[in-house]
């Protein structure tokens, strides 16, 4: 039996005694750790100690399968096997892992595992005894679709690595663990397939995973922020989702994903521009749907961040450009208007976005009512009390429609930021102003990249092979390659499967 | 080293000779006799296109290395700086020149009442930003500005042609070939727009297949102009063309979208106005570059923004009035003023690599 030293070391030292309170010294604080001190009768023969959370642990479990099995049941016994050895082979327990570094056992016990130390030995048992998690897998709440799988990621990252499993039941599926937090020490996965993602581009998300030093981990947007190109553009450069089947489609297309523990979003990455205006739902429907609800969210990402702008440039400098019906029009409705159309959009475009926030904090249905009660109630107020013209309200809550078309909350939020500054440079230079706006915007675009990748392709630089799958959604059987951020532009789909209708009849 | 693929070498060459042209062409206002602009277009391109080629064989040679580092290989450090600084000295008067005329055309039709200062420092400030991003950059912009310009210029035209008569272009060369001829003069001139096609090409990726898209670039906008001149003249007829400053612009003007798009013409603004700051970035990206190697400097980006200030002030000082410009580019005046430069650059450096090579080639052969 070693004799503990006075050196203090991370390993058990095999005296149980010493081993108990060093460990008591570590998890009592804590409080919701128990030590269950018992004698395990012959063959074992031997005093042990098992050590779980209160709360986290499946007591039943421990209760009927590690201290009935030990301390009534006889265990077979294996001649001049070791003590702990004999318990290991004894447990009917599926998960038992072995450790002998006392920040191991710590960590396992914190997790919901239970470990188990025995007189004699400095290895301690780790029986995986966690509990199930409450929450199990239910319907994406954020992007929910009309036709296609309805299972999203929970908070428990072993049941997400399930998913994705169940998705792609593949040796190609790799799946790299590390941990992250000097604090939460949350299990943070890396997950594509072998073959067809880009090693460079694996390498650099294991790259940036690794460097990020951060004391706790409770979502997966933490690890976002330390994982962009360019971190001060207002763009996303990541793309989450909470859809297994669209973080299996993204490894396909040789995307790397992250998943952390506590998170039910994962992480994909490269993400470029294109990605973000695309719903899961759009590859479960006909081409033609498909391609056509693509078009119209184009069309809205362009309302939503040009609408208002383009509005207070033509009522304010291009007149010329309004027919003349329409232009009378306008003409009466801003008789006596107090502010000019810019200041009229502003504040239409403020009160919009505080009505919108409010609405997403508060309770479902109440948000609801606020949200479409309170526009209702301001746009028409501020028309009956002149303040905003009709068509400036209108102008206003078409932006806003639009923006809640695009799939990604994140992209439609940087549009609305973006929204103001086109906005004052409209009014005040008009289209031009517009104009060079825009050009600004799209040089930003342009020199963003996703883990290298430029943010613009397909489109810039331009790979026209890859169109197929940006505002078009080309039909199943004629997207024959993967993208090339992929290890090259490997085949997804055999040639020639072009249906036909039989031949002859 | 930035790095541009062949096609986006097209797409800059294109938009560089192209976005000015969008409103104003300029063949049927300097055609003196006949409607013969579109044939004049068509021989300037062919003039253009030699040297475009000349320009770009010769730079293929020379890989990954810019005219100014060539200049000073060829002939020495100080006279290839003397010749350096020319040739980025007349790709900055095309800066200057673009910028100026961008903010002409919006106080002489659009918007009179705005200072011309301001559309020159907008213009001028966010080309700033993409030149300070880089060539690649740059040029991915133009890929996604490309189909817009092409659109746009495709549906002015497409709405103007059920106004357009064909019999406006005859007698074809009714006047024989020499007002054509003379034409042709400020086509071919114009294609100093061009010179900086020698900086392009020292960040092609694959410089063989860079040349061919620089000469089908080129091509497609010299055949793109003819083919707007001649829309003009069927448009106006050839006497109405030659007295509109600005005839594409005008054209836009004059198509409506049934009853409810009734002026085209800030669209069409829109359109210019992405191709112009295509071309001023690219052209700022090569004026610093070039001054970057005239000048021994490691980095190119601390020269972006006070080059840009200088082009901004300078270009103010250009000239006062839309009758100048007109005069600038006739056939009496832009030929003569930048031919010898872009005649004389390109050949002259050619000249002087050839009778290098010669030399090394008798060294080598001498024991």
């Amino acid at each position: 039996m070693p004799t503990p030293g006075r050196r203090i070391t991370d390993r058990l030292t095999g005296n149980l005694a010493h081993d108990t309170k060093r460990l008591r010294k570590v998890l009592e604080p804590c409080g919701d750790v128990a030590f269950r001190p018992f004698f395990a009768p012959e063959p074992v023969g031997l005093p042990a100690v098992l050590i779980y959370s209160k709360h986290n642990a499946d007591k039943a479990l421990l209760q009927r399968e590690v201290l009935e099995t030990l301390m009534i049941r006889a265990l077979r016994s294996t001649p001049d096997a070791e003590a702990l050895a004999l318990v290991e082979q004894g447990l009917p327990v599926l998960h038992v892992e072995s450790d002998s570094s006392i920040s191991t056992v710590t960590d396992s016990v914190l997790r919901g595992n239970a470990a188990l130390i025995v007189e004699g030995s400095a290895t301690a048992l780790l029986i995986m005894a966690k509990k199930p998690a409450a929450r199990q897998v239910a319907e994406p709440s954020t992007e929910s679709v009309v036709r296609g799988p309805r299972e999203a990621f929970v908070e428990e990252l072993e049941k997400n690595l399930n998913l994705i499993r169940k998705r792609l039941p593949t040796e190609r599926l790799r799946v790299e663990t590390t941990r992250l937090g000097k604090i939460s020490r949350s299990n943070v996965v890396i997950v594509w397939l072998d073959g067809i993602a880009d090693n460079g581009i694996v390498d650099e998300v294991r790259n940036r995973v690794m460097s990020i030093k951060i004391d706790a981990v409770l979502d997966s947007g933490y690890l976002e922020e330390f994982m962009e190109d360019s971190p001060f553009s207002p763009f996303p450069q990541i793309e989450h989702t909470e859809r297994t089947d669209k973080l299996a489609s993204a490894l396909l297309e040789g995307r790397v994903g992250v998943l952390v523990d506590g998170s039910p979003y994962a992480l994909m990455a490269p993400a470029l521009l294109v990605h973000f205006l695309q719903s899961s739902e759009d590859y479960y429907e006909r081409f033609i749907l498909a391609t056509s609800v693509r078009v119209i969210r184009f069309g809205a990402l362009l309302i939503s961040l040009l609408a208002p702008s383009f509005y207070v440039a033509i009522t304010s400098i291009h007149q010329e450009m309004i027919p003349i019906g329409l232009a009378l029009r306008l003409a009466g409705t801003r008789e006596g208007a107090p502010f000019p159309v810019f200041v009229e959009a502003l504040l239409m475009e403020a009160a919009f976005e505080i009505l919108r926030e409010a609405g997403i904090r508060l309770p479902a249905p109440v948000g609801q009512a606020v949200s479409i009660v309170g526009g209702l109630v301001v746009g028409e107020a501020a028309v009956q009390a002149g303040v905003a013209n009709p068509i400036t309200v209108v102008i206003v809550a078409l932006t806003g429609i639009s923006s809640f078309a695009l799939p990604a909350y994140n992209l439609a939020f940087s549009l609305r930021l973006l929204r103001f500054p086109i906005l004052a440079i409209s009014a005040a230079m008009g289209l031009p102003g517009l104009a060079v706006a825009c050009m600004v915007l799209l040089t930003h675009l342009a020199s963003l990249r996703s883990f290298g990748v430029p943010y613009l392709s397909p489109f810039g630089p331009a790979r026209f092979g890859e169109w197929k799958d940006a505002v078009l959604r080309a039909p199943w059987w004629a997207m024959l390659l993967r993208p090339r951020m992929a290890r090259g532009r490997t085949r997804r789909i055999g040639r020639h499967q072009k249906p036909r209708p039989p031949v002859g009849n | 080293m930035e790095r541009i693929s062949a096609w986006q070498i097209g797409v800059l060459v294109f938009l560089l000779r192209f976005s000015q042209a969008i409103v104003s062409l300029t063949p049927p206002k300097y055609t003196t006799k006949g409607p013969d602009a579109w044939i004049g277009a068509l021989i300037g391109t062919l003039v253009g296109l030699g040297i475009v080629w000349l320009i770009a064989t010769t730079a293929v040679l020379e890989p990954n290395r810019t005219p100014i580092e060539r200049w000073i290989t060829a002939i020495g450090p100080v006279l290839g700086r003397i010749a350096g600084a020319i040739y980025v000295g007349i790709i900055l008067l095309n800066t200057m020149l673009t910028v100026r005329m961008y903010g002409g055309l919006l106080i002489s039709q659009p918007m009179p009442e705005t200072p011309v200062e301001a559309f020159v420092v907008l213009l001028a400030a966010g080309a700033c930003y993409a030149a300070w991003h880089g060539l690649e950059v740059t040029a991915r912009v133009g890929e996604v500005v490309l189909p817009l310009v092409l659109v746009g210029v495709g549906v002015v035209f497409f709405l103007a042609s059920r106004d357009m008569d064909p019999r406006a272009l005859k007698p074809m060369l009714g006047w024989g070939w020499w007002p054509a001829i003379r034409t042709s003069l400020t086509p071919a001139a114009l294609y100093f727009e061009l010179l900086c096609v020698g900086l392009l090409l020292s960040r092609a990726a694959n410089p063989k297949r860079a040349v061919r898209a620089a000469l089908i670039g080129a091509a497609a906008a010299g055949v793109m102009i003819a083919g707007g001149s001649a829309g003009i003249v069927m448009f106006y007829g050839s006497e109405e063309a030659r007295r509109i400053a600005f005839p594409l612009y005008d054209l836009a003007r004059s198509v409506t979208v049934g009853d409810f798009l009734e002026r085209m013409d800030p669209l069409f603004m829109l359109i210019w106005t992405m191709g112009s700051f295509v071309k001023v970035a690219t052209l700022l990206w090569s004026v610093t570059l070039g001054l970057t190697q005239l000048l021994g400097l490691q980095e190119r980006r601390p020269l972006v923004m006070p080059i840009t200030l200088f082009c901004i002030l300078t270009s103010l000082l250009l000239y006062d009035s839309q009758a100048e410009v007109t005069t600038l580019f006739s056939p009496q005046v832009l030929p003569w003023v930048v031919g010898p430069f872009l005649l004389g650059l390109p050949g002259v450096l050619a000249l002087a690599e050839l009778v290098q090579r010669q030399r090394q080639r008798r060294r080598r052969v001498a024991p």
